[in-house]
């Protein structure tokens, strides 16, 4: 009987592009539709990568900017500039906006496949990384869904994939290749900007018995290297120290932020010396960072509760399927077993580390800001593949797979039932309609108003509608690219009591909640909108 | 006799420890009601809320036509069970050992159960276990895990023999670094310990 192992290396190519397709699919598949509405972030990056391609400025008329002030933030700009192309092809749609992180998201499965096997992984062991990544709901979504920490995450591998390469081959174009994807992936989001350098500086440590730093080659390449890194990274640090750019997003996000620390802290005003020993800021600072850190190694968030595509007390899924699971501790096993000491080290290293940027930012347990931590699972399940392979042959593969399939279907249904349904407001559910609807007659109306809040369960949102007309409305885009204001006629803002009395004729598009009490029944209702879980989205009414 | 002497240190010094030992009262109570605490808890896995959320989910699976068959297949008890499987497994989480407690007058106020920073030689203690297929100890965590779980109470009176284990392991995990690691890791984590315990005491003080 021809052995799993032998199959794999006999055809290890093809089965490669088998998971390349795989992956493509799997994020591809009806991109329109799931996640259930364009969010706020994703219409930025839309409308930002048009207006580069036709004015080459952004929404704020600033000319090829680094960092792109929108959504109330400063974006990172690689996801906006790899939109450019995609749009140019397929216009300001749905589909060319998430197109580019979905391809990366894809590719991001075959050079997990390379960087496994450049670690020391069997071929079979690397390809099930791949293929493991190519149905992982974690990376599925928000690949689908425009996430930048995507980008980062795949330029973060390749870095660490051509590194290892170049550790072998000593090519300069190698080390340079490594240098230039490390820096993009610094550029790409904000964990990396705290990961990858650890990262590339205990690679370096790693392997340095083969980097032979004394030979002049090596410091020639080093050399090129350097000049690369300084391309990359000299306005990085610009906008580090003399813009808001960067600073204001650390800031904005920071476990200080908490009002949970915040209420705690002393900011040197203690009261005696026993309080100024025992419950210094430092102390606290650093037990409330503790706990957020220690918050991501947990079993139930890995494998069952994670993503939070369904309310508390729901069945949900982890970062990884629950069929995981057994396979997990399998490759911990053998891992442990392993006599790669280099791999053994660099698993550890990025299982202490991939936490350490998500736990200095606000919320608990992040999916998205913890997505630099999937090697480390690929490495232990690649391991716990191959041991799978080795030793309970075919039939325990078998069971994995038809249990995966299982957990699969239970995904699915999740992702395009349940998710949009418990969260679609979330992702600005509605917009879409409203700013279509409001474009498309604007010539019965004098004026528009467009609210920014909303909500199912109460005002509880806010967003930016303006970016959602900018996006669906040619008419209204066509008038900010030349004066960079919208048209007079639309206004965003809550609709109110004075709007009734208005002489002229308006259109107020409203939550349910701006139309309370008397409201409700003044005007003529024209449209309604409600969210997928039946709930209103939004009231379209006439003023008289 | 010399294993104890190393491993004295390390039980004085974690604050958890020391409190539910001047506590025996209160533990003792508390492990005498086990008998309610587990009838309340085994009627209550298959609670109403939970079979709640697995309807609206089977309701809602799919697609239009209703309770189709993969609905029924998918959102049924066993999810429930699985559901308690993970719950149970989160009985084991790290974070209430090393960092929070366990949020009841069981637990040190204000500081660390186990001193946090003991959290890594635990990972390596876990390893170093595993690597020498040292499963006892695994089976011993298990088991005393499963009766808090029965039980249904998530605190220290039931999950103390957890906390003694998860110290042993990082005890262990101490031993296996590098001699110059070893020694900066002790010193740093007996001053850490100590600062902990100071800072238990001033809070009792301060508050009573």
């Amino acid at each position: 009987m021809v052995h799993l192992d032998e199959v794999i290396n006999r055809h290890f190519k093809v089965l490669v592009f088998a998971v390349l397709v795989l992956a493509l699919t799997m994020r591809l598949l009806s991109i329109e539709k799931y996640p259930v509405s364009l969010s706020m972030d994703e219409v930025a990056i839309g409308y930002n990568a048009y207006s580069i391609l036709n004015t080459g400025k952004d929404e704020f008329r600033e000319s090829f900017p680094l960092a792109f002030r929108s959504a109330g933030d400063y974006k990172p700009p690689v996801n906006i500039y790899l939109a450019v192309p995609s749009i140019y092809l397929f216009g300001l749609t749905e589909f060319a906006v998430r197109l580019p992180v979905a391809l990366i998201g894809s590719l991001t499965a075959v050079v997990l496949i390379f960087f496994l096997s450049s670690l020391g992984l069997s071929k079979a062991g690397s390809l099930f990384g791949g293929f493991w990544l190519s149905v992982l709901p974690w990376h599925i979504h928000f690949s689908r869904g425009s996430f930048e920490a995507i980008t980062a995450l795949f330029f973060l591998l390749l870095g660490s994939w051509l590194f290892i390469l170049w550790t072998k081959s000593k090519k300069a174009l190698i080390l340079a290749g490594s240098v230039a994807s490390f820096s993009l992936s610094v550029w790409a989001y904000h964990a990396e900007r705290l990961f990858t350098p650890l990262v590339a500086l205990f690679l370096f440590f790693l392997f340095k018995d083969r980097i032979e730093l004394a030979k002049i080659k090596i410091k020639k390449q080093f050399l090129v290297a350097g000049i690369v890194l300084a391309i990359f990274a000299t306005p990085f640090l610009k906008l580090t120290f003399f813009t808001e750019a960067i600073s204001q997003r650390a800031a904005s996000t920071s476990i200080l932020r908490e009002a949970s620390l915040g209420n705690a802290l002393h900011l040197g005003s203690y009261e005696n010396l026993g309080e100024r020993i025992f419950d210094n800021d430092f102390y606290l600072i650093f037990i409330h960072w503790l706990g957020k850190y220690l918050n991501y190694y947990d079993l139930r968030f890995w494998f069952w509760k994670g993503l939070a595509f369904t309310p508390p007390g729901y069945p949900d899924l982890g970062l990884l399927l629950a069929v995981d699971l057994p396979l997990f501790f399998l490759g911990v096993y053998a891992l442990i077993k392993s006599k790669n000491e280099k791999l053994k080290g660099l698993a550890l290293f990025w299982f202490f580390v991939g936490p350490l940027p998500a736990s200095l930012t606000m919320n608990e347990q992040h999916p998205l800001r913890a997505l630099v931590w999937i090697p480390f699972f690929a490495i232990v399940l690649g391991h716990g593949f191959d041991y799978l392979t080795k030793k309970v042959k075919s039939w325990g593969v078998f069971l994995y797979l038809a249990v995966l399939a299982i957990n699969f279907v239970y995904f699915a249904d999740i992702y395009t039932h349940h998710f949009p349904r418990y969260y679609s407001e979330y992702w600005q559910y509605g917009y879409k309609e409203v700013a279509t609807y409001a474009c498309e007659n604007r010539d019965k109306y004098d004026n528009i108003v467009i609210t920014d809040t909303f909500g199912g369960y109460g005002p509880l949102n806010t967003g930016l509608p303006y970016l959602y007309v900018l996006f669906y409305c040619d008419w209204d885009r066509e008038i900010f690219l030349k004066t960079g204001g919208h048209s007079e006629k639309i206004l965003f803002r809550r609709p109110n009591f004075e709007d009734f009395l208005k002489p002229e004729k308006m259109l107020l598009i409203g939550s349910p909640w701006d139309f309370l009490d008397e409201l409700e029944k003044k005007g003529k209702d024209v449209y309604r909108l409600d969210y997928p879980n039946g709930k209103g989205a939004f009231i379209f009414k006439e003023n008289r | 006799m010399k294993f104890f002497k190393k491993f004295f240190p390390f039980i004085f010094l974690s604050p958890a420890i020391l409190w539910l030992l001047f506590h025996p009262g209160s533990v003792l109570i508390e492990i005498a009601s086990f008998p309610q605490y587990a009838k309340a808890s085994i009627t209550s896995i298959f609670a109403p809320e939970k079979l709640m959320a697995i309807e609206d989910m089977r309701w809602n699976a799919f697609g239009p036509a209703k309770e189709e068959l993969a609905a029924t297949l998918i959102y049924n008890k066993a999810f429930v069970l699985a559901d308690n499987f993970f719950n149970y497994v989160s009985f084991f989480s790290p974070r209430w050992y090393f960092q929070s407690g366990d949020g009841t007058n069981f637990s040190p106020p204000t500081v660390n159960p186990i001193s946090g920073v003991l959290f890594f030689p635990w990972v390596l203690g876990t390893v170093y276990f595993l690597a020498k297929k040292n499963w006892k100890i695994f089976w011993v965590l298990l088991t005393f895990g499963a009766f808090a779980f029965l039980v249904g109470k998530r605190n220290f009176a039931f999950l103390f023999p957890i906390l003694l284990i998860y110290l042993f392991m990082s005890h262990e995990g101490i031993k296996k670094l590098s001699p110059k690691l070893k020694r900066t890791f002790l010193i740093g984590s007996f001053i850490y310990g100590a600062f902990l315990l100071g800072r238990m005491l001033w809070f009792i003080w301060t508050k009573s």
